[in-house]
């Protein structure tokens, strides 16, 4: 019997992103983008929880948290709608503060807007480790059947992880000092080498 | 010790980081969806900070009033000098009249001091009124239009007319309202190009936009740009000092003439040049 314990564990890539963000764009910005984050997880948390499920461990690392959940429903539908959570919940959080911008004064409020929505967006992305890409799964295996899905995620990952490399290579060259999406390449690319997706990883057990 | 790792770490930032500005694309998103810009126009300005020069390229675009635009046309000038207290005296003067010459001196300093601001008051205000005419038209996010101490005098990197001032004006190209982070200086094509003040060349780069450019890092972290350059005469990580040639006017870029487009980005704030610069 594996024996799984509850625990909440934060890697040493989620501090480098943390410290990246704190330089880039400053303390305040950093506790927003945290708050963000958190935001979003806890929109799967939420879903997990009210599928009668429950989370059983947390990770925080480079490309996001991963949460290993049991119990609640078991089907491609629960799982697209387990990883659409997240991204609705940053939407949620995006329109919500784009109204009350329009009736409260606070610094930082369109960007912590602005920071929502770039999650919806990012996460939306059909790569396997971010939760578009785990809708996507969901979605084809539950037409084409598993084996149909696994080679499209195969496929998919590799096409937009060469995409972002060569843009990147292709911005660094047009914009000297420019990593920008390099960053997000190898961050993506290290995710998916080593857990095979991230964000929310929804773990049957 | 703490110094030579501080220099390390900002070498080494300004190396990886470049001319990237994430806060600001991630805020033009934020307004977007608060309905301050159009969709494209924020999608346009995020891909501009997050990729290329996060300054003047990126010209915050408005809904062109109903009524006819006037023209706003401003010339300041910089905060004269006023002249130096009078310290001269007779050789043999007791000590009350040196303390009372002091009192003198000091009256005198408050007076040019109060001048000075009033005159820095004036300076603002009229700029202000100038660009009254675009009151309804939110300022971006990182321009101020006060005029704040700058770490270090400054001279006027050409000697020229401004043909294009800081603040909203209508573009020349499109003749749509946008958001000038700068001030154009008209000068003949390979007119020299000096250096506000004392610094070092963060960057020497060129884009669609600027053309050749030419920005430097000053003390506290001021910045200042200089672009539509026919030729640059720096390299980055130069020392540069007050007056230095920098590079040659010419219209590269968008420029619609020989100019010089020359920007100060105090504190992360554009502020608007002319009130530092004289000519």
């Amino acid at each position: 019997m594996v024996k799984r314990k509850k625990n909440i564990q934060s890697g040493m890539g989620f501090i480098l992103f943390m410290a990246w963000a704190l330089c880039c764009l400053g303390v305040w910005e950093m506790l927003l983008t945290l708050l963000a984050i958190l935001i979003h997880e806890s929109g799967h948390i939420i879903a997990v929880i009210l599928s009668g499920g429950r989370i059983s461990h947390a990770e925080a690392d480079t490309g996001g948290l991963e949460l290993r959940y049991s119990g609640g429903s078991m089907s491609y539908a629960a799982d697209a709608l387990l990883s659409a959570a997240g991204p609705a919940a940053s939407l949620f959080a995006a329109i919500l503060c784009s109204t009350l911008g329009k009736y409260l004064e606070f610094t930082g409020m369109d960007f912590f807007t602005g920071l929502n929505l770039l999650f919806f967006l990012f996460n939306l992305l059909p790569v396997s480790v971010l939760d578009g890409g785990k809708i996507f799964f969901a979605v084809i295996a539950s037409l084409f059947g598993p084996f149909a899905a696994e080679k499209f995620r195969i496929f998919l990952d590799a096409a937009i992880i060469a995409a972002l490399f060569a843009g990147g290579a292709a911005v660094m060259f047009r914009y000297p000092h420019n990593p920008t999406l390099l960053i997000c390449a190898v961050v993506i690319a290290d995710s998916c080498c080593k857990y095979n997706d991230c964000g929310v990883k929804l773990h049957r057990k | 010790m703490p110094g030579a790792v501080g220099k390390f770490r900002d070498s080494t930032f300004k190396a990886v980081m470049g001319n990237v500005d994430y806060k600001s694309a991630v805020t033009v998103l934020g307004q977007a969806m608060g309905g301050e810009k159009k969709l494209s126009e924020a999608l346009h300005e995020a891909y501009m900070y997050a990729f290329s020069m996060s300054s003047g390229e990126v010209e915050t675009s408005a809904e062109t009033k109903e009524e006819p635009v006037k023209k706003a046309e401003t010339a300041l000038r910089a905060v004269e000098h006023t002249p130096a207290a009078d310290t001269s005296g007779d050789k043999t003067e007791t000590q009350k009249d040196t303390a009372q010459k002091k009192d003198e001196a000091q009256a005198q300093q408050d007076d040019s001091q109060a001048y000075e601001e009033d005159k820095k008051a004036d300076t603002v205000s009229a700029f202000k009124e100038s660009q009254s005419v675009y009151a309804d038209i939110a300022l971006p996010a990182n321009v101020t239009y006060e005029m704040p101490k700058l770490p270090a005098d400054g001279i006027s990197p050409v000697a020229g007319i401004v043909s294009s001032g800081f603040g909203y004006r209508e573009h020349p190209s499109d003749g749509q309202v946008r958001f000038h982070y700068g001030t154009d200086i008209a000068a003949d094509r390979g007119t020299v190009v000096s250096a506000f003040s004392d610094g070092s060349v963060y960057a020497v780069g060129e884009s669609s936009t600027y053309g050749l450019y030419v920005i430097l890092e000053h003390e506290n972290g001021m910045q200042t740009m200089y672009a539509h350059l026919d030729e640059t005469l720096v390299s980055g990580g130069e020392t540069v000092t007050k007056g230095e040639n920098i590079g040659k006017v010419g219209a590269s870029g968008n420029a619609t003439g020989p100019c010089l487009h020359f920007e100060i980005i105090e504190d992360g704030m554009y502020v608007n040049p002319e009130y530092y610069i004289s000519w």
